[in-house]
């Protein structure tokens, strides 16, 4: 991994090179908006599928969210990365499908008790993979704050804002979550 | 940052999770299909259209100059030679030229309005072939150049045949 990590000037290549992709992108450049794609597809995939927990959805978010982003992309600005801004768009893209999907299914809330999961160590063989498995089987409450909280580093205050939840509720989902997992995990 | 402590069996297994997953299949098709085509070069028609109309003015105060000029106006300035003009445009050089020529023979407010409005379309000018740089295969860009050309040539003539003192 250490022979891996880019230096400061390869930082600053990859921010110029995709400063100039975002430039065409936003004077209409589609190709240019494809390698964008190609850039951040899998962080993008990623949180769409750790949030959802399935990956039909995920898949559909994940087009959501570069459409979105192709939409809007005339109001980046450059304040920040473009990954950084795209993360957070599709933050917003995937709460703003949890609070439909909550909406339309009221025995699914961000308040449910928790069941018990199954143990995710029999499916998988990795724990890494274990661990997504049992994060996957998280009712859909504490997997959000849980992936928000400790996998995206969003703050309880913050989480309370982007989902509508109070900041208390937040803080007990976590702990549910992170019960859940332990007991999933055995650990 | 958190602001809450890891949780020390978790967090271990939470690290060594990938950032990254790639989608099980190539999502961009599907994607590109989605993308409504954006109209490139919008933000600079302004200009060209804020061009068109201060020229179509310029040029209602030209004629209205050409048939009641100003009695006694002194000439006193002339044509800007540094303008750029088109350097295909023979005609167009050939109508400077002799505007150059005879810019002693004009008001200084026909001067001025035909300075003005040459700056304006040379600006829309260098505003549409940039545009059509970056895109290049712009149908509408691509017509208002023409639109606006023609509407540089037509000025100069209308100048050329105004009256002279």
């Amino acid at each position: 991994m250490v022979d891996d990590a880019p230096s400061p000037g390869d930082d600053l290549r990859v921010d110029a090179g995709q400063s100039e992709l975002v430039r065409r992108a936003q004077s209409g450049d589609t190709d240019a908006f494809g390698r964008l794609y190609r850039l951040h597809a899998g962080r993008v995939y990623a949180l769409c599928l750790r949030i959802e927990g399935d990956a039909a959805r995920a898949d559909e978010l994940t087009q959501d969210v570069f459409v979105r982003a192709w939409e809007r992309l005339a109001g980046f600005r450059g304040e920040s990365a473009f990954g950084t801004w795209l993360h957070r768009l599709a933050v917003n893209v995937v709460l703003a499908d949890r609070r439909a999907a909550w909406r339309r299914d009221r025995r699914v809330t961000l308040d449910e008790e928790p069941v018990a999961l199954a143990s995710a160590r029999a499916e998988d063989p990795g724990l890494a993979l274990d661990l997504e498995a049992a994060i996957a089987g998280l009712p859909p409450g504490a997997r959000t704050v849980f992936v928000l909280h400790d996998m995206e580093g969003y703050q309880h205050a913050e989480i309370a804002t982007m989902t509508g939840i109070a900041e208390g509720t937040s803080k007990a989902q976590l702990f549910r979550a992170r019960r859940l997992l332990r007991e999933a995990l055995g650990r | 940052m958190s602001d809450e402590p890891r949780d020390p069996s978790l967090d271990p297994l939470v690290r060594a999770l990938p950032t990254s997953i790639e989608p099980p299949r190539d999502l961009w098709p599907d994607i590109e299909r989605r993308l409504t085509p954006r109209r490139r070069g919008l933000p600079r028609w302004l200009p060209l259209a804020a061009a068109l109309v201060l020229l179509l003015l310029g040029g209602a105060v030209l004629r209205r100059l050409a048939r009641d000029p100003m009695p006694g106006a002194a000439p006193v300035a002339s044509v800007d030679p540094t303008i750029p003009v088109d350097p295909s445009a023979g005609a167009e050089r050939a109508l400077l030229a002799s505007l150059e020529r005879d810019a002693g023979s004009l008001s200084p407010e026909t001067i001025a309005t035909l300075r003005r409005n040459l700056a304006i379309i040379d600006s829309a000018l260098a505003e549409s072939r940039r545009a059509l740089a970056a895109d290049p295969g712009n149908g509408d860009v691509q017509a208002l150049l023409r639109l606006v050309q023609r509407q540089r040539t037509t000025l100069l003539q209308q100048a050329a045949r105004l009256p002279r003192t």
